[in-house]
């Protein structure tokens, strides 16, 4: 009978049964997880991000589809520094904030910004 | 934490991807998946090479997992004396060892990408159950290649929605990886020997009861 079978499991198994439960805890745990980022991601509000300190500037370039070139000279940047800069860096010599780097850049957009098609991604959150 | 490693990616580039793919396949806590999607990120926008990314991720991966098979089957031997004394660990290393010979190559393969998560432990089991170099590497490569491509095309392909594919990818391996040693661990509780007075088990098989004290005429055939 399985309830004998559960009950000698609970007997003489304890420890591999507790070990069994939290297993599936734990997927069940990654499973409601997974569902709730779904659906989170899912709407297109969320995607839309600001600029994060770790962002390389072509990177930003791609995401808000402006090229490289157009943002160094937007920001007054020296010609030819921009390969590898992040915008924490591009803040520092800039003395720009972060929020006034994406001012310009959304002024640079013009109206596009209010479509959805370049969202930016934040730099950790959730994970 | 992940900021600060993202933005070294951005400096130092590649050695941080080498190194957190070698250090994750050591289970130590490096989100190394969040750093591929973005060195893919990064490949796509033209910051990154794809061709050295690749293989500074590969490299990493596959030296770390043999870092961790080889420590265990260094250390192997040592732990054989104080095994023969526990028989219930003894045969639980046997059971271990019969499970590599005939799984071993999935076992080591899936849990390159697919089950990820499990992958450093694989890594212990195979070293310590003497599972051979020859047919780890076999399987290992392939698997972290597979990693490798996946989470850096991921990367690539949904640069600009890097989060959201980092935790959606973060819960479903952590997810699948359960899901595994859930049905391992059932597997194992049912595989355990049925109660001994138990007359049938609707999983175990049709053995017939004991008879403690045959009385005449009296036989308890289901």
């Amino acid at each position: 009978m399985m309830r004998d079978r559960l009950i000698h499991i609970w007997q003489h198994q304890r420890a591999l049964l507790a070990a069994f439960v939290i297993a599936a805890l734990l997927t069940l745990f990654f499973a409601v997880r997974m569902v709730v980022f779904s659906l989170y991601w899912a709407d297109p509000a969320h995607r839309f991000q600001p600029l994060e300190p770790w962002m390389p500037l072509r990177y930003v370039s791609r995401s808000w589809q402006i090229p490289p070139g157009e943002i160094a000279r937007a920001l007054s940047l020296p010609p030819g520094s921009s390969r590898h800069l992040t915008m924490e860096d591009i803040a520092r010599l800039t003395g720009l904030g972060l929020d006034q780097i994406e001012a310009r850049l959304k002024a640079m957009r013009g109206s596009d910004n209010d479509t959805n098609g370049g969202g930016i991604p934040d730099g950790g959150g959730g994970g | 934490m992940s900021d600060f490693l993202l933005e070294q990616v951005v400096h130092y580039g590649t050695l941080v991807l080498f190194l957190a793919t070698y250090l994750s396949c050591l289970a130590l806590p490096v989100p190394a998946s969040l750093l591929m999607l973005a060195g893919g990120a990064f490949v796509a926008s033209g910051d990154l090479a794809a061709t050295e990314t690749a293989l500074a991720c590969l490299a990493g991966a596959v030296a770390g997992d043999l870092t961790g098979y080889g420590a265990a089957r260094a250390f192997a031997p040592r732990f054989q004396g104080w095994l023969a004394t526990r028989p219930r660990r003894a045969a639980l290393m046997a059971r271990a060892r019969a499970f590599f010979a005939r799984w071993g190559g999935s076992a080591v393969y899936f849990s390159r990408w697919l089950l990820s998560p499990l992958g450093p432990y694989v890594n212990l089991a195979a070293g310590a159950t003497g599972f051979s170099l020859r047919r780890f590497l076999i399987w290992e490569i392939p698997g972290e290649a597979t990693w490798v491509a996946l989470y850096l095309g991921l990367g690539f392909l949904f640069s600009e929605h890097l989060t959201a594919v980092a935790d959606v990818l973060g819960n479903l391996s952590g997810f699948l990886a359960g899901l595994a040693v859930t049905a391992l661990l059932g597997y194992l509780l049912l595989m355990r020997p049925a109660p001994p007075r138990a007359a049938s088990g609707a999983a175990s098989p049709p053995v017939p009861a004991p008879v403690t004290k045959p009385s005449a005429g009296h036989e308890t055939q289901p």
